[in-house]
């Protein structure tokens, strides 16, 4: 039981690394972006590839954020000049795009197989030490990630990203770059969403295209959405409960002897659910962001 | 210090120009209002002077500097130019005093305090409640904003797509007597489209009817005013006064 709270735990870290980079994309910087699970999966598969060569996983996870951030800067530059519902439609195909990449491209990524056998975090370590460590480290990367999400959004750049989410033509009309803020926005969202996959990668010792499917993407929106969409606090609080009911329900199958083939279905209906609850009964989230304090900054 | 349109054709779909050859002449200081029709290419024209619509031929020239692939940010940064639009042309959620920071965001911290506190003693009405939520101001003084945050930075052409959209009476006639005042104050051109033709030519110096993409006719606000024909056919008042 132990282990199993660890994992969830750690999995509830990962993902809201990837919730926290969405939050800025989307809650503050208004980007709908439905192809989250690419950034995540570019990371993911770039340090599963750099680890099979021989680099140590210090060295691999940087790389693994750069190659993220790139793909980040590539999709925002690719939809450059799309109106916002057009460019999300265009994320989600460049999801698509990549996990087909991953699919197919089998003397890279291992094709349906995946990449196995990664030397993953910490190897002189076993069992609850072992998850001990990782939730150290995933925690501590959740909140330095968090932090400076926070900060981020303090800045005279945060600003701009919720005058963009808010009015993109006036934004642009006060003499604001809004493509410029939007590649930003998507290359440290990508640099955190690599982060978050080299992790999973690192923890799991494996990545396949399994991993990459778009359902992923919407889970991560739903604990965007779930915890309050523009507030850092509020992904994190979303991760943990999505993480926590998706690695839990399985055993209500126990509890209510459901058959095993219906639990896949029950929690996917259990989180549809309170997403639906949530977004009738608190629109704005669990953790609702904090207008007024978020953009007043006094001359 | 001139803002003019050359010979502009530009579209929003292939093979349908809006603006059809089209010129138009600021000269500074001006308060220009450009009437005409619905769909006769008015709002079309800001949006090709403000670099949201790129000309498909033609020139648009800011104090002799051709706009030409300039984008819009660099257009307000850079060239002088200001642009207030029709709807939503205010953050909501902000106070008065920080919608007028936004618009003052390129402009050094020293300039821009003195720049606001100036602002704030042009428009009382702002100055008094400038702490207060901009939601919370009625559509004219939300409009009085709107033009106090395009004035930050010290533009030299204002750009005003109908400024006087959904206001009363009163409130319009308050709205055009400001934006002369704003013209003899700070020295700024002004490039209006209106649909309330008497009101805003009574503070016009020069105007332009489009038609179809078109200018049908030109002239004086005075000539315009007094011409019963533009009146009557394009303008739907009749006799314009």
């Amino acid at each position: 039981m132990l282990e199993f709270c660890l994992h969830v735990l750690i999995m509830s870290a990962i993902f809201g690394i990837a919730a926290v980079s969405l939050n800025l994309q989307a809650g503050t910087g208004g980007l709908l972006n439905f192809g989250q699970i690419a950034l995540f999966g570019i990371g993911a598969y770039a340090v599963a590839i750099l680890t099979r060569a021989g680099l140590p996983w210090p060295a691999a996870l940087p790389a693994g954020m750069a190659a993220a951030a790139l793909g980040g800067f590539a999709i925002g530059r690719l939809g450059r000049d799309l109106a916002a519902e057009y460019w999300a439609l265009a994320t989600l195909a460049v999801a698509e795009l990549v996990r087909l990449v991953a699919l197919n491209e089998d003397w890279l990524t291992g094709g349906p197989q995946g990449i196995g056998g990664i030397v993953g975090l910490f190897p002189g370590l076993d069992g609850v030490a072992r998850a001990l460590a990782t939730l150290a480290l995933a925690a501590l990367l959740l909140l330095g990630t968090a932090l400076m999400a926070r900060r981020l959004g303090q800045t005279q750049f945060g600003r701009v990203l919720r005058l963009m989410r808010e009015n993109p033509d006036l934004a642009t009309a006060l003499g604001h770059d809004i493509v410029a803020c939007k590649v930003k926005v998507l290359a440290i969202g990508g640099a955190m969403a690599g982060l978050a996959g080299g992790l999973y990668t690192l923890y799991l010792a494996f990545i396949g295209p399994d991993q990459l499917l778009p359902f992923e993407t919407f889970l991560i929106w739903t604990m965007v959405v779930l915890g309050g969409l523009g507030n850092v606090a509020g992904a994190v609080v979303g991760a943990m409960l999505v993480t926590t009911l998706y690695a839990g329900i399985p055993f209500l199958k126990d509890a209510v002897a459901l058959p095993s083939d219906l639990t896949g279905s029950l929690r996917v209906f259990a989180i549809g659910s309170i997403v639906l609850a949530v977004l009738m009964l608190k629109p704005q989230g669990l953790v609702p962001e904090r207008l007024r304090r978020l953009h007043a900054q006094r001359p | 210090m001139t803002l003019s349109v050359h010979e502009v054709r530009a579209g929003y779909v292939p093979d349908a120009d809006i603006l059809n050859s089209l010129s138009i002449t600021v000269e500074p200081g001006e308060i220009v209002t450009i009437l005409g029709p619905n769909g006769s290419g008015k709002s079309t024209l800001l949006k090709t002077v403000v670099g949201q619509l790129r000309p498909r031929a033609g020139r648009v020239v800011a104090d002799g500097r051709d706009l030409a692939g300039i984008p819009v940010h660099r257009r307000i940064r850079d060239c002088g130019v200001a642009y207030v639009p029709q709807l939503d042309n205010i953050f909501g959620p902000l106070t008065i005093r920080e919608n007028l920071e936004l618009g003052g965001q390129f402009v050094a911290p020293a300039a821009r305090r003195a720049r606001l506190e100036q602002l704030l003693e042009h428009y009382p009405n702002l100055g008094r409640k400038a702490g207060a939520r901009a939601d919370s101001l009625s559509g004219g003084e939300r409009q009085m904003l709107a033009l106090a945050r395009a004035l930050m930075p010290g533009p030299r052409h204002l750009l005003l797509d109908e400024p006087s959209a959904g206001l009363s009476p009163l409130m319009m006639d308050e709205l055009f007597a400001h934006i002369r005042r704003i013209r003899d104050r700070e020295g700024v051109s002004v490039l209006m489209v209106e649909q309330n033709a008497a009101e805003s030519l009574e503070v016009s110096d020069r105007a332009y009817v489009l038609v179809m993409g078109r200018v049908h006719r030109e002239g004086t606000a005075r000539e315009i005013l007094e011409d019963e024909t533009v009146g009557q056919l394009y303008l739907g008042t009749g006799p314009v006064h």
